[in-house]
């Protein structure tokens, strides 16, 4: 075999899954502008599976926040 | 204050928080108060949108304006999408639009979109890790420039990962399916698009000490329809594998890591004449470091991607050429996997009645991968291969008062040189959004589906994690979104499923 030339490697090959692979999820979104308050948020949570395995690209869950105060924080600055 | 030079004017706009403002010579976005200043002639038209707004143009008479939109009484989420034909009725479908004016230490575009719900990335190597939709990476997130799929050798999956981010103006970031592009969106497409003559004058030069990176950009219009783009990059200290702990940060491989390195140069010419647009862009990459393992050095020596990409009103198609080296370091031994090969793509798009009616190509022709050891031919992983996808496609929307539906069907063929099947696959997509007071539901019935690509069927090389070797009688993976949300224009919670016939998984 060629592969043979190439250091003892692991070897990997493709095939169909017999089992559906799934994945559910949860999104969400904000983006509120209260005067001189500013929050932007993003979370997004997964999971993923077939047939008992685990879909290797899910990722953990996430949680992304802003917060902006805009204009004169105090009014000697 | 408004100043005027040369026929320019520069005025102040007032307007709803950040909206994004569009003239003929420019292109901008206002503040998170709704504020910007413009820089444009008078008697030039300008159209101001933003997502829970009903979008408005007015002209400029070198005067501070201040408009506010008329609001929407729901949100449809697509409302700043700008891309063609998606535009027309792809509607109802879950859509992040970004800007890229984000700028990551490693300098590579899809770091932009690390804040977009449900997109994550995969890969260790900070330098080449790819976008996954909903956690779908290895070409179940399709990634165009332009409206052209950007294809891959990568078992990782196509990223813009050799580009200088500043070539690029903006991404739009589609979830599910696609009916208008077809394969490889199981978990969803990456729509990046470049800077052009909306674009502004600018020079950027870049400086961070963590990577060594030492940069620069300059975007300049010698013609009121011609934009030049040039920009380059150079980081000499970044370390792989990640310095974080969740992928090893205490581990063997961070003990073992060295500092690494790569070069990014990109080139744009945009031009636009009577509406036809044309953009030649160039991406290349020197030394560009992959991995480092206890045993092995993985690195691309050499990377050159062109793109000639023309877009008019109901057609558009593209030649894309591409020269990659990746190289494998093992004590002695070196391997060399150079490929090259050219991709060509074609979208004839038009309204028919209430309909629009679409055909596209994406073809790969004369792909190539060669393997050396030491310097030394060994043999072909691919020769002259050929691939062909065509799709046909046709959608439809209906928008009422507080209702809103939209729905596709799409018909995609495939063929490859390495087998004499065809591959036909049917999809689409059905989808609707509701408004009540200020709330709106919405939801998505969105199929998909991914041809075998060249990689997986016929691979025989190393590759950083292993050899790989193809299976040629891999079905195509077929693939169901379901997707419900509710929201108004300051916030959205959004459940989805994905499922996955024939998933491709490595063995």
């Amino acid at each position: 075999m060629r592969r043979e030339f190439w250091y003892g490697d692991t070897v990997f090959s493709y095939e169909n899954l017999n089992e559906l692979a799934w994945i559910v999820g949860l999104e969400g979104k904000s983006n509120f502008n209260i005067s001189r308050f500013y929050i932007n948020s993003s979370l997004t949570l997964m999971k993923g599976g077939s047939g008992g395995k685990s879909i290797s690209n899910i990722p953990p869950p996430r949680l992304y926040i802003n917060f902006w105060i805009f204009g004169e924080l105090f009014p000697l600055l | 204050m408004v100043f005027i030079v040369f026929g320019y004017c520069e005025f102040n706009i007032k307007t709803v928080p950040n909206a994004y403002i569009k003239g003929e010579s420019f292109s901008t976005y206002a503040d998170r108060k709704g504020e910007a200043k413009l820089r444009g002639k008078e008697g030039e038209k300008v159209r101001i949108s933003a997502a829970g707004y009903e979008p408005e143009e007015f002209v400029i008479t070198c005067q501070d304006v201040e408009i506010y939109l008329k609001e929407r009484p729901y949100k449809i989420s697509e409302i700043l999408v700008e891309s063609y034909p998606v535009i027309m009725v792809e509607r109802t479908k879950t859509v992040e639009h970004v800007r890229l004016d984000v700028q990551s230490p490693y300098s590579k575009p899809e770091e932009a979109l690390s804040y977009v719900p449900g997109l994550s990335f995969e890969g260790k190597d900070v330098a080449g890790s790819v976008p996954a939709v909903r956690g779908l990476a290895r070409f179940r997130t399709a990634v165009y420039l332009e409206n052209f799929r950007v294809s891959t050798e990568r078992e990782i999956g196509p990223s813009l990962f050799y580009a200088v981010p500043d070539v690029l103006d903006r991404a739009e970031v589609f979830k599910g399916g696609s009916t208008v592009f077809g394969s490889d969106a199981i978990g969803g497409s990456i729509l990046y698009f470049l800077k052009g003559v909306a674009s502004s004058n600018e020079v950027k030069l870049s400086y961070n000490s963590n990577n060594g990176l030492l940069g620069g950009y300059v975007g300049y219009k010698p013609a009121k329809k011609l934009y030049l783009g040039f920009g380059g990059y150079n980081a000499n200290n970044y370390y792989f594998p990640d310095t974080i702990k969740g992928n090893g940060f205490y581990g063997t491989d961070m003990v073992q890591a060295k500092n690494s390195s790569y070069k990014k140069y990109s080139a744009l010419l945009s031009a636009e004449y009577r509406g036809i647009k044309l953009s030649l862009v160039s991406f290349l990459a020197r030394d560009l470091y992959r991995s480092y393992k206890s045993s092995s050095i993985n690195y691309y020596p050499e990377i050159n991607e062109n793109f000639a990409i023309v877009q008019g009103n109901n057609v558009e198609f593209g030649f894309h050429n591409y020269t990659t080296l990746s190289r494998k370091v093992k004590g002695s031994d070196t391997t060399d996997n150079p490929r090259f090969g050219n991709d060509f793509f074609l979208r004839v798009f038009k309204d028919f009645w209430k309909f629009n009616l679409g055909f596209d190509y994406f073809g790969r022709w004369k792909v190539n991968s060669e393997v050396y050891k030491n310097g030394e031919f060994k043999y072909h992983e691919l020769k002259n291969a050929t691939s062909h996808e065509y799709g046909l496609f046709t959608l439809w929307n209906r928008k009422g008062e507080n209702l809103e539906i939209s729905s596709g069907a799409r018909l995609g063929i495939y063929s490859n040189s390495g087998s004499k099947e065809i591959k036909i696959f049917p999809t689409g997509h059905l989808g609707a959004v509701y408004g009540f007071g200020k709330y709106y539901i919405r939801g998505n019935l969105i199929g998909s589906y991914r041809f075998p690509n060249f990689l997986e069927t016929h691979a025989y090389s190393p590759r950083p994690r292993g050899f790989i070797e193809g299976n040629p009688n891999l079905k195509p993976e077929k693939g169901i979104t379901f997707e419900g949300a509710f929201g108004s224009k300051t916030f959205e919670v959004l459940t989805f499923g994905i499922i996955v016939r024939d998933f491709i998984v490595d063995v």
